[in-house]
């Protein structure tokens, strides 16, 4: 029961940190470039994480983690295209087409639900990788939310407003999570593929929307600096899960 | 030297060479193709992204299980390396400038960078013979397989400035030569020096992971959609998972 209610408070605290980036964004000069360290630190953080999730994911049929991001992969790729989401600039402050806030309120759902089911995994197979697993998100969520408080704000919407949306969008995350936990708790062998599942979509995410963003909002150089350190933290962890 | 390092060394250097010939595999598609679309690179090197980031989770588990911190800093020395080479080849550019025009410097300027960064690859090859046969024929495998689609990226450039196809396998290669070149001291070094080797797994790890973050994915997303570009980098990461457990 402790780790059930672990599950839901630290994926509403997760949630919770999208509005942060509305004070991200109430500094207008600097945003863009912080906005790209925060989502190169995102990176870094869930490319680590996968790499976790998978060493996790070595004492099960390694096919069956393969299909379950595979499985990520894919699904994520088609509700992306299913609601024109695919290749979507995500920084438009101004020259909105219509309907392009609601694509992003939209697109920022179907991200925490995805990344809702690796939260749920990581908190059933450890506690620790639970609670690392979310603040790795809640930081992912900060750079989520600037971009919605900015686009909504751009639209007019006050930011208190823009800030409840976003904490709203993001809260996708906890039934996923809550669904996740208890699938793998109440039946062990689904574990490989939600597991799976979890770092084919954490590694898609990464690579079509944060690395994308990051690189156009700040330099390559410093960028690939920033993710590259950002695993190296991550190896560092992994000595304490030990 | 004793015999059973001769052989070692003999071993490493044909592991090593196999995967600077790979490279040249790169240079086969314009057999069959008269023009590579910009689409096409870019997508070589969103699958080259993958399958290097995916040789770099096994060689960090690899070196973690020898030590954290050594892997660490060996690490942040492959990043290292890798920044401060690119700052010289910035700074100068020019020298390479005595070749035919501004198009020739920039071919020169692209097999520069890819056999510079072919030194870390080689002594990833060497390094893993010191974690046991399996994983140094798969990092081999993987470092061959992944040079071709570099092979590619180098035959993309040298072709569409005119250059024979055979002279396009032939710089690809050249490109890698300092595979089989490193492989055998770090191979023979490792051997010696025990301690050294999370040291060797991280700097390899660092200069990787680096490349990918800082050419072959900016590069990619420059000439192709974002979606085209994430699925084929997370299904090669996905592959080569896999690959690697059922080798």
């Amino acid at each position: 029961m402790t780790s059930i209610s672990t599950v839901a408070v630290s994926s509403t605290a997760a949630a919770l940190a999208a509005a942060l980036g509305a004070f991200v964004i109430s500094s207008r000069q600097t945003w863009p470039a912080r906005l790209g360290w925060a989502n190169a630190i995102a990176a870094g953080l869930m490319l680590g994480l996968s790499y976790l999730l998978a060493e996790q994911g070595l004492q099960w049929p390694a096919l069956a983690t393969a299909l379950g991001a595979t499985a990520g992969v894919v699904l994520v790729a088609v509700l992306h295209r299913s609601f024109g989401a695919q290749d979507l600039e995500r920084n438009l402050v101004t020259d909105q087409a219509p309907g392009y806030a609601t694509k992003i309120v939209l697109g920022t759902s179907l991200h925490s639900a995805a990344e809702g089911v690796a939260m749920g995994v990581a908190t059933a197979l450890d506690f620790r990788l639970g609670v690392f697993t979310a603040l790795a998100l809640a930081v992912h969520n900060v750079a989520e939310g600037a971009v919605l408080c900015a686009v909504l704000s751009g639209q007019g919407t006050g930011l208190t407003r823009a800030a409840t949306i976003a904490v709203i969008s993001n809260l996708a995350m906890v039934p996923t999570a809550l669904a996740a936990f208890v699938t793998v708790d109440a039946w062990p062998p689904s574990t490989p593929w939600l597991l799976g599942l979890a770092v084919g979509t954490l590694v898609y995410l990464v690579m079509v929307d944060l690395l994308p963003e990051a690189y156009r909002q700040a330099g390559h150089s410093s960028i690939a600096l920033v993710v590259s350190l950002t695993l190296g933290a991550i190896v560092l962890l992994e000595e304490s899960l030990r | 030297m004793t015999s059973s390092e001769l052989q070692l060394a003999w071993q490493v250097f044909l592991y090593g060479l196999a995967t600077a010939l790979a490279t040249g595999l790169g240079a086969l598609p314009f057999a069959f193709v008269k023009e590579v679309s910009p689409r096409l690179v870019s997508t070589a090197n969103a699958i080259a992204s993958g399958l290097m980031l995916g040789a770099c989770f096994s060689l960090v588990a690899e070196g973690t299980r020898h030590g954290v911190w050594a892997t660490l800093i060996g690490a942040n020395l492959g990043v290292v390396f890798i920044v401060v080479t690119n700052h010289y080849l910035d700074l100068h550019e020019v020298e390479f400038a005595q070749l035919r025009g501004a198009g020739a410097r920039h071919a020169i300027l692209i097999v520069v960078v890819m056999t510079v960064h072919s030194f870390s690859e080689g002594i990833a090859v060497g390094a893993s013979f010191a974690g046991g046969m399996r994983l140094a024929v798969f990092i081999t495998v993987a470092i061959a397989v992944h040079n071709v689609p570099e092979g590619l990226a180098i035959s993309a450039v040298l072709r569409a400035r005119g250059v024979s196809l055979p002279a396009c396998a032939g710089w690809s290669i050249l490109s890698s030569l300092p595979q089989p070149l490193m492989a055998v001291p770090a191979a023979l070094f490792v051997e010696t020096f025990r301690p050294a080797l999370p040291y060797c797994i991280g700097f390899a790890a660092g200069a990787m992971v680096y490349m990918v973050f800082v050419e072959l994915l900016p590069e990619a997303y420059e000439h192709s959609g974002r979606t085209r570009v994430a699925t084929a980098a997370s299904l090669a990461l996905v592959a080569m998972f896999l690959f690697q457990r059922y080798l």
